[in-house]
């Protein structure tokens, strides 16, 4: 990473462990602000608390105990017009608030014309929308004052007018504009799938394009296998069960290659007992752990 | 126009359903499979529903799943969220749900959409943000809560949205509904407050609301009724209340 642009947007948060994190969603907040269950550090999703509901509140409790890191489905870096002003500034003002170690959105697009469509988008990967997702980072990133990372979306389509693989692009994005990546690795598991790509060439293909130092976090979730075209299955990335094995293997992989990396469990559909992240936070914490890279003992909240 | 933006009109225009058959070929050219054009409709219509299930729970209920989802399908076609904040999206389902074609009034669904978005306005508004103050009398000021709202009701509809599903058919049915109702709804720690108002005390509030003075506000509230009995309301009804707090201004000027 651009030494001088990681300085100029240094976080001003508690730092993450690179240990494992939990995506925390709203009907887990009232669990965790009574137990403080011994969870590293959470991710939440700061569309979520661009309000001044009771979610902020309880925000507020969940960030005096925790590290806390921001995860943004709204930017919208891939649109031909700069991210929405408005919504910049909330998510401004909410980094004042909270203080989050880390900040991250997807390397997709989901705005056009002044409608937005929420979902991840996909862009083609091309010289064109490279240049517009460079303008909209450093935008982004200057009315943050603030690194952000970027994470590569699952894909459900291999478009036709792309020239540059992912990874390339990422890695020109972050070498442009300081931004960090953040690594979902269902997600590469899943665009590999569902383009008839073997997953393991892909992973090794990430790590050898990204630079390693430019892979802030890594991210872990369940996907379902649904119907595709003709006799073909489609994966769909909806963050609604527990990692699959094929995931974890790619997963102990990426580390033992990256080394310690934040880590965070995603469950945002049928979402479960607390319990059941917690563990599947401890398998994370345990590969780390085995291949002697991860700071896996856990943080107890104060 | 870049290739870039007209993609992405083009793979917008598909998922709402609204794509000529020029630019279908050109969405599909881009190597767009009908299988991932089906996964991200799937994920945006998920999405918009479960905002506005949120949004409007009292609508859900009267409508059922079902009911609900179509209502939904359809006005998100037509009125796709301008911004990417979506507890902001649904301002115009209530007007959007009098067109609707169901086995419920329109005009009761109206009234019930417009109660839930009040709900949800005020529930994501600051707590504990009062106005200015408002001289009431020598000495003597109120000051409003930010989040107030008062609005009339024809139906029950605060009675309706805390109703289990197996009262709800009666309080469909008009049985045991008061007649026309105010209704106050305010923020409070934990989420939004609703309060039933007389008449009196709700035009007062709403005259305050509108920027108008104490004298006014008094005066609009009379209605039919004696002074002293209009102030014993408004004081039981207005001043009691936490949204509103009563101050001292130091000002003795008669």
């Amino acid at each position: 990473m651009n030494s001088a642009l990681h300085q100029h947007f240094a976080s001003g948060g508690r730092s993450i462990p690179a240990s494992t994190g939990i995506g925390l969603r709203p009907p887990h907040h009232a669990w965790v602000i009574e137990r403080r269950p011994p969870v590293s550090w959470f991710e939440v999703h700061a569309e979520n608390f661009m309000t001044h509901g009771v979610l902020v509140d309880e925000l507020d409790s969940i960030a005096l105990k925790y590290p806390l890191s921001l995860h943004c489905v709204g930017l919208s870096v891939g649109s031909v017009a700069p991210p929405e002003k408005t919504h910049l500034h909330r998510l401004r003002e909410l980094v004042a608030r909270c203080n989050p170690d880390l900040i991250s959105d997807h390397l997709a697009w989901n705005a056009v014309d002044g409608m937005h469509l929420p979902d991840l988008l996909p862009l083609p990967y091309t010289e064109e929308a490279l240049q517009v997702v460079i303008r909209n980072v450093h935008y982004a990133q200057d009315v943050l004052r603030r690194q952000i990372l970027l994470e590569n979306p699952s894909r459900y389509t291999n478009l036709a007018h792309s020239t540059l693989s992912e990874a390339e692009f990422l890695a020109e994005v972050a070498l442009q504009t300081g931004c960090g990546v953040l690594l979902d690795v269902n997600n590469l598991y899943v665009s590999a799938r569902n383009q008839d790509s073997d997953p393991n060439r892909a992973l090794t293909h990430f790590l050898g394009t990204v630079s390693a130092q430019c892979i802030g976090e890594i991210h872990l979730a369940g996907h379902t296998i649904a119907e595709g075209d003709g006799t073909r299955e489609l994966l769909v990335d909806d963050h609604g069960s527990r990692v699959c094995p094929d995931v974890w293997g790619l997963y102990g992989e990426a580390v033992a290659i990256l080394g310690p990396v934040p880590t965070v469990i995603e469950w945002d559909n049928r979402i479960p007992i607390f319990s059941v992240l917690e563990e599947e936070a401890s398998i994370a914490d345990s590969l780390m752990t085995a291949l002697g890279v991860g700071e896996a003992a856990r943080v107890v909240a104060a | 126009m870049s290739s870039l933006h007209e993609y992405q009109q083009n793979l917008a225009a598909g998922l709402l359903g609204s794509l000529s058959f020029q630019d279908a070929e050109a969405l599909r050219s881009c190597g767009m499979r009908p299988c991932a054009l089906r996964v991200h409709q799937q994920t945006i219509f998920h999405t918009l529903t479960k905002a506005l299930r949120y949004s409007f729970p009292s609508v859900l209920k009267v409508l059922g799943d079902d009911g609900f989802a179509q209502a939904v399908a359809s006005y998100s076609k037509h009125h796709p969220p301008q911004a990417a904040m979506l507890s902001s999206y649904g301002t115009s389902f209530p007007t959007y749900l009098r067109l609707l074609d169901t086995r419920v009034s329109t005009v009761l669904l109206f009234e019930l959409a417009q109660f839930d978005w009040l709900v949800d306005e005020a529930a994501n508004e600051p707590c504990g943000l009062f106005c200015k103050p408002i001289a009431l009398s020598r000495g003597i000021a109120l000051r409003l809560d930010l989040s107030l709202r008062c609005r009339r009701f024809d139906f029950p509809v605060d009675r309706i949205r805390d109703a289990s599903l197996s009262e709800l058919p009666r309080l469909l049915r008009g049985g045991g509904a008061p007649a026309a109702h105010n209704l106050a709804i305010w923020r409070k720690p934990g989420g939004a407050a609703v309060k039933s108002l007389s008449n009196s005390a709700a035009g007062f509030v709403e005259s305050l609301c509108a920027g108008e003075g104490a004298e006014k506000a008094m005066a609009r509230s009379v209605g039919g009724l004696n002074p002293s009995e209009m102030i014993k309301r408004v004081q039981a009804e207005v001043f009691a209340s936490s949204f509103c707090r009563i101050t001292a201004t130091g000002d003795k000027t008669p």
